[in-house]
């Protein structure tokens, strides 16, 4: 199995190639597109199988880089942690694009976008595969662009190709983080391969530097404070991209990264506590931002940010386990609300302003209850996988909370999970329920406008999706747990009996308040008018910095942007303008213009003037010479 | 002795610069120059006289040599320039002015 490892990365990027190249007719570019995955998906199995009886395969290809002393081979290896990380995208990256055929159905980039599709998984599986570092950027490198040419997908739109710029440029700050940590580590360890740097012994200075660094690269490939500000532009892409590459797969990179280095971040605790309170201060303040927003996929897309969040909170216990499991249920439910809100989008011709829906459960009964699946698994209905994942995780942190960063982080996530709950039961109870005291209207409404019923093949994934995210949890807690336990340089402590009754019990009150407040405010007409109130009124101002999420664009457009934009304008002007083409280049010009046209008078023509200047030279060259050597005189005898 | 000698050979070549300088017959000018060479010829056999070296003599014969065969050129050139602008005169020859 090891020397086909190559398989399962260049599957989908044949399928890149055909499509890229051709426009086939949409039915044979639908099916090569999903072909590639799917046959991804089963290698992917086939590796896991061998990987969990034989422990870690790998293979190296072809020498890839060799200069001095660095030497990275192309090399493919499956351990258990990537086997999880290869199962999740191309299982779930397999159903969005089936979903996808018929989502974009009527598209005039159909091929194109399977293509770019394709691509990313294979940048993906090459992230996941890669046994080294700079083999795993190249993979991050790759899904970077993906997310970049899929977000502007629908270029012609002026807004969307801003959101793509945006996250590019915002994921080359982390990207440069994440290339000094490397720096930092051949430094430190004088190799990049991940089997190599595990055992060896540390530097602490570099190994802080490299942690830092390495984290910040993360942070932007994940959406963290302070980079986290592309992700929720980066819904301008159609909606199977924010579910694949913008929710459970691309996103999770920078989690899976530091999971890959649990060595280097499990000696560096003083890193933990940073990581720990980034994540809780995303994870909450993202929370407070989606309960504000109108837009569906933007509540979706905090939610995510909210949720990526909870899983650095998990790595940075050195629990690293807890953050992967979140990886995985997050990936599940994620990905189901976010093609679920495709489905609802689909089905109101493109309307995603949750004020503007409503009554939705009774036209479509399917849809509804499988979203609503995926909600309670977010908001973290007991026995539903994000229950299971998140109570993990605050139990992880729990247990270091003597620490007071984590304490204080513990708190923090732990009413974000309470706001995870009212966020999510109030767009569940917007888009689905009918509006409270006005049935009739929506009624009306519904007829006048033809609802697109989704087909099965936006169903059938959704439904798989939906199952997994009610009982995956259940089943994968136990497994997953044990099944990682050798990619771990260092154990990690059992979580204690008391910090899980407490973390459960803690789960439990703040679902049931989260849900509860939300059901108190949205399911009834005196709550909405309450809400709106309140809205209008007392909380104006609250309500008008939360919605506008804190002005955080703003500040970031006044403090960083401005400015960048002001020096460039000034270099271009100053250095570029003035010294450069007006002084240097066309200086040069000039001068040699205005010296000849200065030295053209000498030109007369006549030759006796000519021959004057010449024979004046001559006089005064012989005069000079005489002068000169006036000691070597021959004294004539006579 | 020498000094009659040198003050000829400098008289003949300040003649023959003089004639280049100040006429405009371009066939003077080629003759003047013809004298300055002369004028060299002269200081050359002097020295060569002085010090008893046959080197000098040798470099009059290489000189009278040249001359023949710049004059020769140089005639042809006139002639070239007489036959396309019908005169010989420097004053109406300033077609390189700048």
């Amino acid at each position: 199995m090891s020397h086909l490892l190559w398989l399962i990365p260049v599957l989908p990027l044949i399928g890149f190639l055909i499509n890229g190249a051709h426009r086939l007719p949409k039915t044979v570019a639908g099916i090569i597109g999903c072909a590639g995955p799917l046959a991804s998906f089963g290698l992917s199995v086939a590796a896991f199988l061998e990987v969990s009886h034989k422990g870690r395969i790998g293979h190296s290809f072809f020498s890839w880089i060799t200069t001095g002393s660095l030497h990275v081979p192309f090399g493919l290896s499956v351990d258990q942690l990537s086997a999880v990380m290869i199962l999740v995208v191309t299982g779930v990256g397999s159903l969005i694009h089936i979903y996808s055929i018929s989502y974009m159905h009527d598209d005039e980039g159909f091929s194109r976008f399977f293509a770019y599709l394709n691509l990313f998984m294979f940048s993906m599986l090459i992230l996941v595969l890669g046994d080294s570092l700079p083999l795993m950027f190249l993979g991050w490198e790759g899904v970077g662009v993906c997310s970049y040419l899929l977000i502007g997908f629908w270029y012609k739109e002026l807004k969307n190709s801003d959101a793509g710029i945006k996250a590019f440029v915002t994921n080359r700050i982390g990207d440069f983080g994440f290339l000094l940590g490397m720096f930092c580590l051949w430094q430190m360890y004088g190799s990049l391969d991940f089997q190599a740097m595990g055992g060896k012994p540390v530097d602490d200075r570099w190994a802080y530097a490299a942690a830092i660094l390495l984290f910040l690269g993360a942070c932007g490939k994940s959406a963290q404070i302070p980079l986290y500000v592309w992700l929720p532009d980066a819904m301008a892409g159609p909606t199977p991209v924010s579910a694949l590459i913008h929710a459970a797969t691309m996103v999770t990179a920078g989690v899976y990264m530091m999971a890959r280095m649990n060595f280097l971040y499990a000696v560096t605790p003083a890193v933990m506590g940073i990581v720990v309170v980034v994540a809780a201060a995303t994870a909450f303040m993202a929370g407070i931002i989606a309960t504000a927003q109108n837009d569906i996929k933007k509540v979706l897309a905090y939610s995510t940010v909210s949720q990526l969040g909870f899983m650095f909170a998990g790595i940075a216990s050195a629990d690293f386990r807890t953050g992967l499991f979140h990886v995985v249920t997050h990936a599940f439910f994620k990905a189901l609300l976010f093609l679920g809100a495709g489905a609802v989008i689909h089905a109101l011709h493109g309307e995603q302003d949750i004020r503007k829906m409503g009554g939705l459960g009774k036209k479509l009964p399917g849809l509804t209850a499988v979203f609503v699946a995926g909600g309670l698994a977010l908001a973290g209905l007991p026995f539903s996988s994000g229950f299971y994942s998140k109570d993990e995780i605050l139990a992880a942190v729990y247990q270091k909370a003597s620490l007071p960063a984590f304490g204080f982080a513990w708190l923090l996530l732990l009413a974000t999970a309470g706001i995870t709950a009212f966020y999510t039961t109030r767009l569940i109870l917007i888009v689905f329920m009918d509006k409270p005291g006005h049935p009739e209207e929506h009624a009306a409404h519904g007829e006048s406008h033809e609802i697109h019923k989704p087909g099965i093949l936006m169903m059938a994934p959704l439904a798989i999706l939906a199952v997994l995210s009610l009982i995956g949890g259940v089943l994968l807690k136990g497994p997953l747990t044990q099944f990682l336990q050798p990619v771990w340089r260092v154990p990690a402590s059992e979580i204690s009996h008391h910090a899980h009754t407490v973390n459960v019990g803690a789960s439990v009150g703040v679902f049931l308040l989260g849900a509860g407040v939300a059901a108190l405010l949205y399911a009834r007409a005196g709550g909405r008018e309450w809400v709106k109130r309140y809205v209008e009124g007392g909380g104006r101002t609250l309500h008008t910095l939360v919605e506008n999420k804190f002005y955080v664009d703003e500040i970031y457009q006044y403090l960083i942007i401005a400015p960048v934009k002001m020096t460039a304008t000034i270099l271009w002007f100053v250095v570029d303008r003035v010294i450069i083409d007006t002084v240097l280049v066309n200086g040069t010009g000039w001068l040699v213009y205005g010296v000849g046209r200065a030295l053209r008078r000498t030109h007369t023509g006549s030759i006796n003037a000519g021959m004057v200047s010449f024979v004046a030279g001559a006089l005064a060259l012989l005069a000079f010479v005489a002068y000169h050597y006036r000691e070597t005189w021959i004294k004539l005898p006579f | 002795m020498i000094s009659h000698y040198l003050i000829v050979s400098a008289a003949l070549f300040a003649i023959g610069a003089y004639g280049v300088l100040a006429r405009r017959n371009l066939l003077i000018i080629l003759m003047s120059v013809e004298v300055m060479l002369n004028g060299v010829n002269v200081a050359l056999l002097a020295f060569a006289r002085l010090y008893g070296q046959s080197a000098g003599q040798l470099f009059v014969l290489f000189v009278m040599g040249v001359a023949a065969a710049e004059v020769s050129v140089g005639l042809a050139i006139l002639i070239a320039v007489f036959r396309n602008r019908k005169t010989v005169d420097t004053g109406d020859l300033k077609s390189l002015q700048g």
